[in-house]
């Protein structure tokens, strides 16, 4: 089903330095995405999801940031390409929409000619080619109406339809990659089931690779096939979907599912994570998650625990043993259901 | 008085009991005016239109519905925050619906407001602690104004110390502890909580949603609880009502609306969620997946609000693209389908509705 | 659109007579107004002024019978605005001139300022502007914040005294006080108003070039920014597409900046010797001039709610957001 490594970031640090300190947006990061897969990439608000793709894009907002490690895009180091190289594979074979289609248009241009312009900074066509093919994609993101729609101004589409728009600009020249952040958040949850299928189908149309970034578990768990947990710029454990979820390995993940109340039945009382996430200038040491995990024990305040895939191809970042872990999360699990109901 | 919360939580004894809140054919319509000199009334957002509940003492009415369908203005009007186009507000057996500001202004100390945004609802130049006591001193309260303020710091999980520190210094979570400090100040009766925790992170979502429970169960709070997150809103609700363009289309115990939805509406936001791994079927084609987007309140669709989008009705009709007449002609009642359970439905979906296919068709 | 604009026309039209109403009632009202009849007084002071250095009552009655000045407030309004449809503002007090006809004579030389200045001003701040906003930080971008901070605080009269003491007195290179009109010799036009030009858009351009500067900064950091540059748009497009959301809140901003301007550059008229509206108007409210105050009043007042109309026309055209109807 999955195809070739598409991405693969190693070791990947992305550091600003500001007059309060530096801030660790992301410390050491290593993953890979496949042809034909959705990568979920989940966590918290400040968690270093957004900025991880912002930075192989070159669309980090600082020129201060400090950037090391390598992130490979088809073989060739994106961190090491020139702007003008970066430039060209940048919504051509990489491309990425936003969580707020609101903002993410220009409001003073037509839409059509927002995506004509993204056709011919990359082709040599003329005008009129450009915008049949526009029409087209717009057409086939499900616009109605696409050669009217064309000439509309972004205010006169609505929330879903300029999410559509922006898909649209994103799918127009095949790319390899769509890194899709939040795409789904500031749209309402009928809007947002339509968007979720329309990706899902591009991805499979396409046979591309899709980066999902989300702070929703349930969509991940809904469209994807591979997942990263990620806190204070760090993965916690990266797994297929099925794995994670149903055999989650961190204490953080335990933490966040136990945290969502769920819609299918009335649930137990929630299972908070204590404290809140970390400042990016002081995180602390050793794991970044250990002041806030009930599990916390000798070497957690010391010692980082590295990423490390101990059979099943789903690597952790955890100081606890396997046996460990699966006494605790069974644990955890009977806890919770044996809980009263709450109210 | 203790005796009634309890009783209110059950079937039988909820109609034995006098609501809290009764709100009666609530409607407000914001003008859209046309005209230089003399200005003209050429349109209207129809932002709530007839909009019956009650709400019980000790119980949690929780109001969902997608952006635009009225719910936080419906908040405003039952705080009288803005005024009534026409219908009845009772509290506690009261009409506070005609009441002037002066008027509701001891009834303030009764209702309280948590809001969304608990960066934007708090003032950055006062400190917490006279953030939180502001009510007391506008209410003329006696007693020891910052001993309290103390207390109900501790009580909402803050450090009391941090008495003297400005609202930036506090994280998102311990920023609406603040405002639930504040709501819970005069020891109200009703809290309304719009949207308390949609700008939060899970975890911390989690631990405000806790702390609200435990108030309610400590001090006999009753919540109009308002969210677009359905799985917030069932966590948290004793009953709900769902909205969708101004009007509630279905109402009814939280497990029964959830399992048994009626309205077409409803089953289709409920099947929208992402319902997690731990579901059956977590993938897309269990979906009803609505076509388009929701209509603008300015001019509501005739009949039924919903019948542009509705799977069922197409499914009654038999066609792809028409509806049944009545569902496009006349609005239907707001009737009692089953005990408790109403929906404003000419076709309740039932047993054996393949919405699905219908959505797909 | 096209009804809009009629619409506020003609709300113009009622603007423009409650602003001379209000001019009109505050000589008639105000302690010292030329129109105020004070208590005991038989006639305003303005029928003793006119009448001569040594007023007899027949001569005085003369004057009051010629201006209605013992009619009612409201006939002697309602009698200015009926000529004033006609096209008669009415007579100086002083030289009998009609007003009219100076009002037209001295509108060309504050149109040329005005016009010449805002060109200036407009080149020089949305310049510096956006090269300091794309240079941020260089040494342009700090001497572009010197040069605003010295507009901000050299008021014009300062300044164009300075210039006309440096560049006349000085160099030599300017010659103050001799006027002359662009029908009359292009050139010599010129050489009157470069100066002028200079010191009166120094202010503005400090202002627009901060502005322009924030505005270009602040766009930048706009979502649709972003998304420009993730399509893989060059640069120099990226750019394109932040000019246009910076430069649109400018054309409001100069707009109604012209407008007021239209109405006489009262200081640097009046240091430069050019005569033109600004100028004209002083002198007449010194002078206690009513009907040369009125039309001057009336002149400002037109270009300012003109310029209002206009701007809000034209930003419709630029932002497709704004619609009227």
């Amino acid at each position: 089903m999955t195809g070739e490594v598409l991405l693969e970031v190693r070791d990947l640090h992305v550091h600003f330095p500001t007059p309060d300190g530096l801030v660790k947006a992301v410390d050491g990061l290593s993953f890979e995405v496949r042809r034909g897969e959705t990568f979920g990439i989940v966590g918290e608000s400040g968690s270093g999801k957004s900025v991880t793709c912002l930075t192989a894009l070159g669309l980090t907002n600082l020129k201060s940031a400090k950037v090391s490690g390598e992130i490979l895009f088809k073989g060739s180091n994106l961190l090491t390409l020139d702007k003008e190289e970066l430039r060209k594979v940048r919504g051509k074979e990489l491309a990425m929409v936003f969580q707020d289609p609101f903002a993410c248009l220009h409001p003073f241009y037509r839409v059509g000619d927002q995506i004509v312009e993204a056709i011919r900074c990359h082709e040599k066509t003329s005008s009129q080619a450009a915008k049949e093919r526009a029409v087209e994609v717009l057409a086939a993101v499900g616009i109605p109406n696409p050669r009217d729609r064309f000439k509309d101004y972004p205010h006169q589409y609505s929330g879903g339809m300029r999410q559509r728009a922006m898909i649209a600009m994103a799918i127009v020249h095949n790319p390899d990659l769509l890194i899709a952040d939040e795409p789904t958040t500031a749209l309402d949850v009928t809007v947002q089931a339509q968007i979720l299928e329309l990706i899902e189908r591009v991805k499979q149309d396409f046979n591309i690779g899709v980066i999902l970034i989300t702070h929703d578990l349930g969509v991940i768990a809904d469209v994807a096939q591979a997942v990263m947990v990620m806190y204070a710029g760090r993965a916690m454990e990266i797994g297929p979907r099925d794995s994670l979820f149903a055999h989650p390995l961190h204490p953080y993940t335990w933490g966040l599912l136990e945290s969502i109340p769920n819609i299918s039945q009335k649930g137990a009382r929630l299972v908070p994570i204590e404290g809140s996430p970390p400042s990016l200038i002081r995180v602390p040491p050793g794991c970044p998650f250990h002041p806030r995990c009930p599990h916390r024990f000798e070497p957690c305040d010391k010692e980082i625990p590295e990423l490390i895939d101990r059979g099943g191809g789903h690597p952790e970042a955890c100081h606890l043993t396997a046996e460990d872990k699966q006494r605790l999360w069974v644990q955890r699990h009977d806890r919770r259901h044996t809980m009263p109901a709450a109210s | 008085m203790t005796e009634t919360f309890t009783a209110a939580q059950t079937e039988a004894g909820r109609h034995s009991v006098e609501p809290l809140l009764r709100a009666e054919a609530l409607t407000k319509y914001f003008p859209i005016t046309k005209g230089i000199i003399f200005q003209k009334e050429v349109a209207a957002v129809h932002a709530v239109e007839g909009v019956d509940f009650e709400i019980y003492p000790g119980e949690t009415l929780g109001l969902v519905g997608e952006s635009g369908c009225g719910k936080s203005t419906t908040a405003r009007l039952i705080t009288k925050l803005i005024p009534l186009t026409s219908g009845k507000i009772w509290f506690e057996g009261q009409d506070i619906s005609k009441m002037s500001n002066r008027q509701v202004r001891p009834l303030r100390r009764e209702m309280q407001m948590i809001f969304q945004d608990p960066y934007a609802s708090l003032n950055p130049r006062k400190t917490v602690g006279s953030i939180i006591g502001t009510p007391f001193a506008i209410h003329k309260t006696e007693g020891d104004a910052k001993k309290r303020v103390q207390d109900l710091m501790d009580r909402v999980g803050m450090n009391p110390e941090h008495y003297n520190r400005y609202p930036h210094e506090f994280s998102g979570g311990q920023r609406q502890r603040i405002g639930v400090a504040r709501a819970l100040a005069l020891r109200p009766k009703l809290i309304i909580c719009d949207e308390p925790v949609s700008a939060l992170d899970v975890s911390i979502q989690a631990q405000i949603l806790n702390l609200l429970e435990d108030l309610q169960s400590e001090f006999q709070l009753t919540y109009l609880f308002i969210s677009h997150d359905l799985g917030v809103v069932r966590h948290i609700s004793d009953r709900i009502a769902v909205m969708y363009l101004g009007r509630i289309v279905e109402l009814a115990d939280a497990v029964e609306l959830y399992d048994n939805p009626k309205h077409p509406y409803t089953a289709s936001l409920l099947s929208a969620v992402p319902k997690g791994y731990e579901s059956a079927g977590a993938d897309l084609t269990h979906r009803i997946t609505l076509t388009g987007d929701v209509p603008s309140p300015i001019n509501p669709p005739s009949g039924c609000p919903f019948h542009p989008r509705c799977p069922k009705a197409r499914m009654v009709a038999g066609s792809d693209t028409d509806v049944p007449e009545n569902c496009k002609s006349e609005m239907p009642p707001f009737g009692q389908l089953e005990t408790d359970h109403y929906a404003a439905c000419w076709y309740p979906a039932g047993e054996g509705d393949d919405l699905q296919e219908a959505a797909h068709a | 659109m096209m009804q809009y604009v009629i619409r506020r026309a003609l709300w113009s039209v009622v603007m423009l007579i409650l602003v001379l109403a209000l001019v009109f009632a505050i000589f008639f009202v105000l302690p010292g107004g030329s129109l105020h009849k004070a208590p005991g007084a038989k006639y305003p002071p303005i029928a003793y002024t006119l009448a001569g250095k040594h007023p007899t009552p027949p001569v005085v009655r003369s004057v009051v019978e010629r201006l209605d000045l013992n009619k009612p407030i409201y006939v002697q309004f309602a009698t200015y605005l009926g000529n004033a449809l006609k096209g008669n503002l009415g007579y100086s007090y002083q030289t009998h001139e009609a007003v009219t006809k100076a009002l037209i004579h001295r509108l060309p030389p504050t149109i040329g300022l005005a016009i010449g200045a805002s060109i200036i001003w407009l080149l020089m701040g949305c310049g510096i502007g956006i090269i300091s906003a794309l240079k941020r930080r260089s040494l342009l971008d700090r001497s572009s914040m010197i040069f605003a901070l010295a507009g901000l605080s050299l008021p014009t009269f300062w300044l164009g005294l300075v210039a006309v003491f440096f560049f006349d007195a000085r160099l030599g290179i300017y010659d103050t006080g001799a006027y002359v009109g662009i029908t009359h010799s292009p050139i010599g036009w010129l050489k009157v108003m470069w100066l002028p030009w200079l010191v009166l858009a120094f202010v503005s351009a400090a202002i627009y070039s901060r502005m322009v500067r924030g505005n270009m900064l602040d766009v930048a950091g706009e979502d649709y920014i972003r998304t420009a540059r993730a399509k893989g748009l060059t640069e120099r497009s990226v750019i394109r597409h932040e000019l246009r959301s910076a430069l649109t809140p400018v054309v409001t901003m100069y707009g109604l900046d012209l407008g007021i301007l239209l109405g006489g550059a009262i200081v640097t008229e009046h240091i430069f010797n050019i005569p033109g509206i600004g100028a004209y108007s002083v002198d007449a409210i010194r002078d206690q001039n009513i009907p040369i105050v009125l039309g001057t009043t009336l002149v400002a007042a037109f270009f300012i709610i003109a310029a209002n109309l206009v701007v809000d026309v034209v930003y419709a055209i630029l932002d497709p957001r704004v619609t009227y109807s």
